[in-house]
């Protein structure tokens, strides 16, 4: 589009020379008057076919042009002088009474065309190529001048009539014959003119080629000489200024990305040279083995061919010894698969430089993007996928209600790696670029504005088979074929509500405080040592099943009894964010503003004064969690017998049999400090203390029962535990059914 | 666009049964290009690594009837797994990977197991895949150990190279050849069929416990 209307440019600016060149009023109508063209056109085939072979085909290439090439004209000429084109007459003789009758003329005309042209062709052959200010156009206005027949004449004579009515007085004055080779001398011109540009647009392109090729010898030059690192292959020797056409330039991105790196550095004071120093230290720290070796399992699979083969290794040691020192900056998030993809991003961005890179990225991960994003098994990555889930039913219902039937679960891909997978590498620069300012919601907004553009075509998908193939296709187009355009896409990020998002703060909280009731629990079954990862899955098994349960409705093999009241109780969460939802979506002015922040709020503490006062169900329903929990214990004994013991078991036995019990025996190395987290305003309603108090007398016969937990049980168990906490904290009492 | 989709459904309406099918293991193990290799026939060179989920699907004819197996790739590192449990549900079977260079994948392996023995169906076909038979010279997990292993705990087990194709179409085809054991991961088919794939000792009413 950007070529095409500066080709229009052009044009526009040939005419206007040519114009001028020709005098004022040449009678040099519009190029696209069709059969004086198109007799050119014929006149010019059958010239050719003889002397001027090698002219004919840039020639017919270029004769589709000219009808496309119309639309400036009118404006650019009519400017200029009032001759509007009509495609029969020339309008300018406005009291004009004659009609044709120049074949006398024409053949004249023709004559002396042939004769002309072959003359200019000659002569253009010989030093035109490598001219650029041959003059041959500015001779070609002299042909005029030149000519003798009569239309050219009265034509010159037409000319000296300077003013419009004069020229009309003088028309009048003319027998048709005399009108009738003036319109033919118009016509002859006109054809001669559009020729004439078609030679000087074939010309420039010619010269552009040229440019082009020039600076491809200077950028291989440059290549040639340079020290062959990643960076150097994309370097591209160019005259024309990149700005404007990413965004904001490379330079600018990388300046001001560090710019918010290095104000969040000093905001929490941080040496940064001490901390580059052990970073980036050469020698190897006790815990780098376990986390290098899944980073050097990864650096050749980060997706960019740069980081592959052999020509790949120095940029592999640069992002190793980025993601390195990431993972040794905090030992808590470590490495997650996708930070290769992250870092190597950033790495363009800072050109190379591994401190600079470390630097955003910290700034990135622990900074911008929510707590627990990427640690803790992506605890606020799955909070984020509820909240995400609930925005889509606001934003798109018919898209959401069609996701949902085809059960499918949010696209993580997408927010793990913030879109560096699934689109262009200039969309996501613009992304995060706007995630930088905006911050993570902008994550959000723009995996909705991409299910919107999507929406239709998932429509069509029957199954969730059908889906996921329509989804690889879409995926494959996002990545490859920019089937979104950037800059449409960011409009609608930013257009699609206010920063920040409403309700979405409130939303996360309300899913983190969901998915997690008791986040203390969880810290102290995994206090065996918070790195290793496998210490805290029993926890997490918690987190998924809310989260699956959160977001569809749907429990599965959760859990026969205790399905419907969940299930119940589900939808009952999602009624009241529908509430809290809409009413501030439905209206969007000032005036809301105190309404939308108001009404969650009322929910939380009214689901927090239940929670507080609802102790008498809370014990019942204790009481039933731990006869099921005894049921269960008795069944699977019944099925281990069946079961081969196996080192599996044994193995499995010891590491999860802390976990068996922990609602009954884990709280008691509850640190204190999580709790304030999950609880909103009522202190005294605090979930934890609520059960604690409640626990403490039935803990002996928990323990009592660990000994019978076969490891099936070991990993459900929780799960149940889940389902009645839930019930038991969130669920008014009449819904509860009394066991 | 709705052209691909009619003619998607009427595969759907053509092949008789529908398996869910699993790829589970530590990461680099070499899921994603078993996949690959079982779908396309091809070893994927400059593969990405799994981040969430990927899918894949074939048709293939087993005994006469057609069966689409829906294969869910899973990402490997330790920190998805909170992902990847949401994908056990209904899964008929579940092809478990290590790779034989690699004591530590093999070492994962009891808790992938757990997993799966967990969250899936209670007879869900686990088939043990020891991956990156190619290099045999880098091996760390000899052939006899790992089938120790799966005999313990009533896994069939084979070993594949993705790199080469060896064993790959076998290792995912191996559930579907024992139509004894075909799990409940049947979404849709003959209903006859189905009632005589009925695993042996388990009645509906254990399955049922299990499952809560």
């Amino acid at each position: 589009m950007a070529s095409r209307s500066s080709e229009l440019l052009e044009i526009d600016m040939l005419m206007d020379v040519c114009g001028g060149v020709s005098g004022d009023e040449s009678g040099f109508v519009n190029p696209a008057l069709p059969d004086g063209f198109s007799a050119f056109q014929r006149w010019r085939a059958t010239t050719d076919r003889g002397g001027a072979g090698d002219d004919v085909s840039p020639l017919s290439d270029t004769s589709s042009k000219p009808p496309s090439l119309s639309s400036p004209s009118p404006s650019s000429l009519s400017s200029k002088r009032p001759v509007p084109a009509d495609s029969d007459s020339v309008v300018l003789f406005d009291d004009h009474t004659t009609t044709g009758g120049g074949g006398r003329a024409s053949s004249i005309v023709d004559c002396l065309l042939v004769e002309l042209y072959d003359a200019y062709g000659g002569g253009r052959r010989g030093g035109y190529v490598d001219s650029p200010d041959s003059s041959t156009e500015a001779s070609s206005s002299d042909a005029f001048l030149g000519r003798s027949n009569t239309g050219s004449h009265l034509l010159q004579e037409l000319q000296e009539r300077h003013t419009r009515r004069h020229q009309m007085n003088y028309l009048a004055q003319k027998a048709p014959e005399e009108l009738g080779s003036i319109i033919q001398e118009v016509k002859y011109r006109t054809s001669l003119q559009s020729a004439k540009l078609l030679r000087q647009l074939k010309r420039r392109d010619r010269l552009h080629h040229k440019l082009q090729k020039n600076c491809d010898i200077i950028t291989a030059c440059l290549q040639a000489v340079s020290p062959k690192r990643r960076v150097d292959t994309r370097l591209k020797f160019s005259i024309e200024p990149s700005l404007g056409k990413n965004g904001f330039q490379q330079e600018w991105r990388k300046r001001v990305w560090l710019t918010l790196a290095d104000r969040y550095l000093h905001s929490i004071s941080i040496d940064w040279e001490k901390t580059l120093r052990f970073a980036f230290n050469e020698r190897s720290n006790p815990d780098d083995d376990s986390l290098g070796i899944q980073i050097v399992k990864d650096l050749h699979r980060t997706g960019c061919s740069f980081y592959c083969g052999q020509e790949g290794e120095q940029d592999r040691v640069v992002l190793k010894r980025v993601l390195l020192a990431y993972a040794r900056w905090n030992k808590a998030v470590g490495y997650c698969q996708g930070f290769n993809v992250l870092a190597a991003l950033i790495l363009e961005v800072t050109e190379g430089s591994e401190g600079d890179a470390l630097k955003v990225m910290i700034f990135l991960i622990d900074k911008v993007l929510p707590e627990n994003y990427f640690a803790n098994n992506l605890q606020a990555l799955s909070v984020d996928m509820a909240v995400f889930r609930d925005l889509l039913r606001v934003k798109l219902p018919r898209l959401s209600q069609h996701l949902h039937h085809l059960q499918k679960a949010a696209n993580k891909e997408w927010f793990l790696t913030m879109f560096a997978t699934c689109l262009p590498p200039q969309t996501v620069l613009k992304i995060w670029d706007s995630v930088f300012f905006e911050g993570s919601e902008v994550l959000l907004r723009v995996a909705l504005a991409i299910w919107h553009r999507l929406g239709e075509r998932i429509e069509y998908c029957r199954s969730a088979d059908d889906f996921y193939s329509t989804m690889r296709c879409l995926a494959q187009e996002m990545l490859e074929h920019s089937l979104i355009n950037s800059s449409n896409l960011m409009q609608e990020v930013y257009s699609m509500a206010v920063f920040p998002f409403p309700q979405l703060a409130e939303l996360r909280e309300k899913y983190t405080y969901n998915i997690t009731p008791f986040p203390t629990s969880v810290k102290s079954n995994g206090s065996g040592g918070l790195g290793s990862w496998g210490s805290d899955e029993d926890a997490d098994m918690d987190d998924e099943d809310s989260v699956v349960t959160g977001g569809f409705g749907c429990l599965g093999p959760l859990g026969g009894l205790l399905a419907p009241d969940l299930q119940k109780y589900q939808k009952q969460l999602k009624d009241q964010v529908d509430m809290a939802e809409l009413s501030p979506w439905a209206v969007e002015d000032g005036v809301s503003g105190g309404r939308r922040k108001e009404n969650p709020v009322a929910v939380n503490s009214m689901m927090m004064e239940r929670m507080s006062t609802d102790i008498g169900a809370l014990k019942r329903q204790y009481a039933r969690i731990k006869r099921r929990q005894q049921q269960q214990a008795m069944q699977l004994c019944i099925r281990t017998d069946k079961c081969p013991a196996t080192n599996v078991l044994a193995s499995q036995l010891n590491s999860s049999s802390p976990v068996v019990n922990h609602l009954l025996l884990g709280r008691k190395t509850r640190p204190a400090p999580r709790t304030p987290r999950v609880s909103a305003p009522g202190g005294p309603g605090l979930p934890g203390t609520v059960i604690e108090s409640d626990c403490s007398a039935t803990a002996a016969t928990g323990s009592g029962a660990v000994p019978l937990f076969s490891p099936f049980p070991c990993v459900k168990q929780p799960r149940r535990s889940t389902a009645a906490r839930n019930l038991g904290l969130y669920g008014p009492t009449s819904r509860t059914p009394a066991v | 666009m709705q052209c691909l989709t009619a003619t998607q459904y009427e595969t759907h309406r053509l092949t008789d049964f529908l398996f869910k099918f699993l790829v589970i293991g530590s990461a680099g193990a070499g899921k994603s290009c078993l996949l690959h290799q079982f779908i396309e026939n091809k070893f994927k060179q400059d593969s990405n690594h799994t981040i969430g989920v990927e899918f894949g699907s074939r048709v293939v004819n087993v005994a006469g009837k057609t069966v689409k197996l829906q294969i869910w790739d899973t990402a490997g590192q330790e920190r998805f797994r909170s992902v990847t449990r949401s994908y056990y549900r209904g899964a008929a079977g579940a092809l478990l990977v290590y790779d034989i260079t690699s004591r530590e994948t093999y070492n994962a392996l009891t808790n992938w197991l757990t997993d799966a023995r967990t969250l899936a169906s209670p007879n869900i076909i686990i088939i043990l895949c020891g991956n990156k038979k190619d290099l045999d010279a880098d091996r760390e997990v000899t052939f006899l150990e790992a089938s120790r292993f799966a005999q313990e705990n009533e896994l069939m087990f084979l070993e594949t190279s993705a790199l080469t194709g060896e064993n790959v179409e076998e290792g995912f085809l191996k559930c579907e050849l024992d139509p004894e054991r075909m799990g409940s991961g049947i979404q849709y088919g003959d209903a006859s069929l189905r009632q005589l794939r009925q695993p042996r000792g388990t009645p509906a009413q254990n399955k049922q416990q299990c499952n809560c």
